[in-house]
């Protein structure tokens, strides 16, 4: 299995993101998942053209800013991913921890046949409980990449992550990185190109439809 | 929204300003990542005055959670809810 991580690092909160990011690198080389990454200046919109191009990666992953409609790269000058060239993540797994990506690009890379973990709204924590945010930020990855369970249940195990988390932080009296916690944790959504029933759901039923409604 | 329930959001609000003011004077480093912005612990006080967003991500999640431990305590003592 090949990855390709992109984790920008040039504010305050991708220098955290940055840090979060280290782990995946980390499982990915202990797991023998074989991992390029872009990091600082080469994550950037050619850069990961490229690699995208010439490894062919099963996996994408990407740690940093994002937008509706993109994932910015180094700099924040130019998005490194977005409507445009997304059909280069056509057929892969893509695993962001971005904010609001998962909103218009999302879907568009889902449309193209790829898979996106991704969150809908703004990603927020606090930094005395950083531990617990890149928990929740990198079980997913854990749970779909290293131990290979469904996407279903990986994203359903995820959620319970945060929400555990998020009891665990109000008994540790930490109420505000129990709400962004919780927060996070409802914006999360893990969008699947490959759930044959529901394609099938949607093809058979347009078939079973009466023949007057299926003209109009 | 009724006139009682506006009360209880004021009230609310009142505790979170005071466990934030508590923070501002206990962790001068302590910083909330909102995106692309990063706020200190007053900063966030001022900003749930204004910022109509923040406050109702801050008062769902207070109460959501309040329900979410009634939840885990009533499993506790009982048993899981089939109902």
């Amino acid at each position: 299995m090949k990855a390709v991580l992109c984790r920008p690092k040039f504010d305050s909160a991708t220098k955290y993101t940055f840090v979060f990011a280290a782990e995946i690198l980390q499982w990915c080389q202990q797991a023998g998942i074989d991992i390029t990454e872009l990091a600082e200046e080469d994550a950037v919109r050619p850069a990961v053209e490229t690699a995208l191009e010439k490894i062919n990666p099963d996996i994408f992953v990407f740690y940093g800013h994002g937008s509706e409609d993109c994932l910015w790269g180094q700099g924040a000058n130019e998005a490194a991913i977005d409507i445009k060239n997304c059909d280069r993540l056509a057929g892969k797994e893509v695993f962001t921890l971005a904010c609001l990506s998962a909103k218009d690009l999302g879907p568009e890379v889902w449309r193209k046949g790829g898979t996106y973990w991704g969150y809908v709204d703004v990603f927020s924590f606090v930094t005395d409980a950083l531990p617990s945010f890149q928990e929740a930020g990198n079980c997913g990855f854990h749970y779909r990449f290293l131990e290979g369970d469904s996407r279903e249940n990986a994203l359903t195990r995820a959620k319970e992550t945060f929400t555990r988390l998020s009891v665990e932080l109000v008994g540790a009296g930490n109420i505000f990185a129990a709400i962004f916690m919780r927060e996070n944790g409802e914006n999360l959504v893990y969008l699947d190109a490959h759930k044959p029933e529901e394609k099938e759901g949607c093809l058979l039923g347009l078939l079973k439809l009466p023949l007057r409604l299926r003209k109009n | 929204m009724s006139e009682k329930n506006l009360v209880s959001d004021k009230v609310l609000i009142t505790e979170i300003k005071k466990t934030l003011t508590k923070i501002a004077n206990n962790n001068s480093s302590w910083t909330l990542v909102l995106g692309r912005e990063t706020l200190s612990a007053t900063d966030v006080i001022q900003r749930l005055d204004k910022d109509k967003k923040l406050r109702k991500i801050v008062l769902t999640h207070y109460v959501g959670l309040a329900v979410e431990m009634e939840k885990q305590g009533r499993e506790k003592r009982f048993g899981e809810d089939n109902t």
